[in-house]
């Protein structure tokens, strides 16, 4: 058997790819995380909203593959069965640092942010920039106040594009609870833009 | 937040961005909304809202650090050949002193057992069967005990 670049977006199907992992084939390790990597560092953020966090979250996620990957019986497709491993890792790893209180600490305009308003400026208005910018950092300072279990269905569907079944089957609660979950959220997002204006 | 007309409530309208009411009430709203500012404002502003977190996590550009992650890996792999080697020797795995000095324990107990006047275990002795009865029905024994000299009747139907 060819051993294929690490590195190489690798044309190779799940089925082929799952029993790879289940011979402990390195390489098709680094394929799985090249592959899945920005969609579940993605959703591991939505939930955590700390770059770091989400980082060593889903290292972990990955390591958690590789540990767990015998268990896997494919009666789901890999990345719901990996989104579904995130999602508890990120729970989890909440619950463990939900002491350290940081968010009340953290600057609200990050380098990020400042870097993308320098490349930017040149290309757009400078008001209408700004005024998006600032809608954006009161989105997201009204995200953070939203409690981690409404924040999950509203990532799921925001970032994944889950139907209501799909994220109650995720999270194993009921459609009826995405549903009141996702009005929640957005409720409660509105008013706190309202009242930031 | 301003709230939608007295038509629809704010869940619907939730509902509606989803693409998850039902289809009759979906078309119905859908035209509503043609002739209703309120609600069709609600519905870009939740539109809005999902968009800007999606792009702001987007823009984020969170890339796994490679080497990190080798490193996890490899002391993964270590753990667990270290694990399956542990499995292998099973019972010697851990503090092989301690389960030498068992085995040896259990050795020397074994040999007063069968070696000595039987009395580690058993100080009475093995008893004696004194009488015994077997008919068509029933099977009766009377044992009585070496030193102590206790009586024991023992029945059975047959």
């Amino acid at each position: 058997m060819n051993k294929p670049e690490a590195n190489a977006d690798i044309d190779i199907d799940e089925q082929d790819l799952v029993e790879r992992l289940k011979k402990g084939q390195q390489w098709a390790f680094n394929v799985l995380v090249n592959r899945y990597q920005g969609r579940l560092l993605k959703i591991a953020y939505g939930i955590t909203l700390d770059h770091e966090d989400s980082l060593e979250v889903v290292q972990d996620v990955f390591i958690s593959v590789f540990k767990n990957i015998q268990t896997f019986r494919q009666d789901a497709s890999l990345a719901t069965w990996l989104r579904k491993i995130t999602i508890n890792q990120c729970l989890n790893w909440k619950r463990r640092w939900k002491r350290r209180f940081k968010w009340s600490h953290e600057s609200i305009e990050s380098e990020n942010d400042k870097t993308l308003f320098e490349e930017n400026k040149k290309k757009n208005d400078p008001e209408t920039l700004y005024k998006g910018k600032q809608f954006e950092k009161n989105i997201m300072q009204a995200i953070k106040t939203l409690p981690e279990k409404i924040r999950v269905v509203f990532v799921l569907n925001a970032f994944e594009g889950l139907s209501y079944e799909e994220i109650s089957k995720t999270l194993n609660i009921k459609k009826g609870t995405v549903s009141s979950r996702l009005h929640f959220a957005r409720k409660n997002l509105i008013n706190s833009l309202e009242l930031n204006d | 937040m301003k709230k939608p007309c007295n038509k629809y409530t704010s869940e619907d309208i939730s509902r509606f961005v989803d693409n998850e009411l039902p289809r009759d009430r979906y078309h119905t709203l859908k035209q509503h909304l043609h002739h209703c500012p309120d609600c069709s404002l609600l519905i870009e502003q939740y539109k809005s809202i999902s968009a800007v977190f999606n792009d702001h996590a987007d823009q984020q550009g969170l890339k796994i650090d490679a080497a990190k992650l080798k490193q996890k890996f490899n002391t993964a792999i270590q753990n667990s050949k270290k694990k399956s080697l542990e499995n292998v020797f099973g019972f010697f795995g851990r503090n092989i002193y301690l389960k030498l000095a068992s085995i040896t324990a259990i050795l020397m107990i074994s040999l007063f057992m069968f070696q000595g006047d039987g009395d580690l275990f058993d100080p009475a002795g093995p008893s004696a069967i004194v009488k015994s009865v077997d008919t068509d029905f029933a099977s009766v024994m009377i044992i009585e005990t070496q030193k102590e000299k206790h009586t024991i009747i023992w029945f059975s139907e047959t």
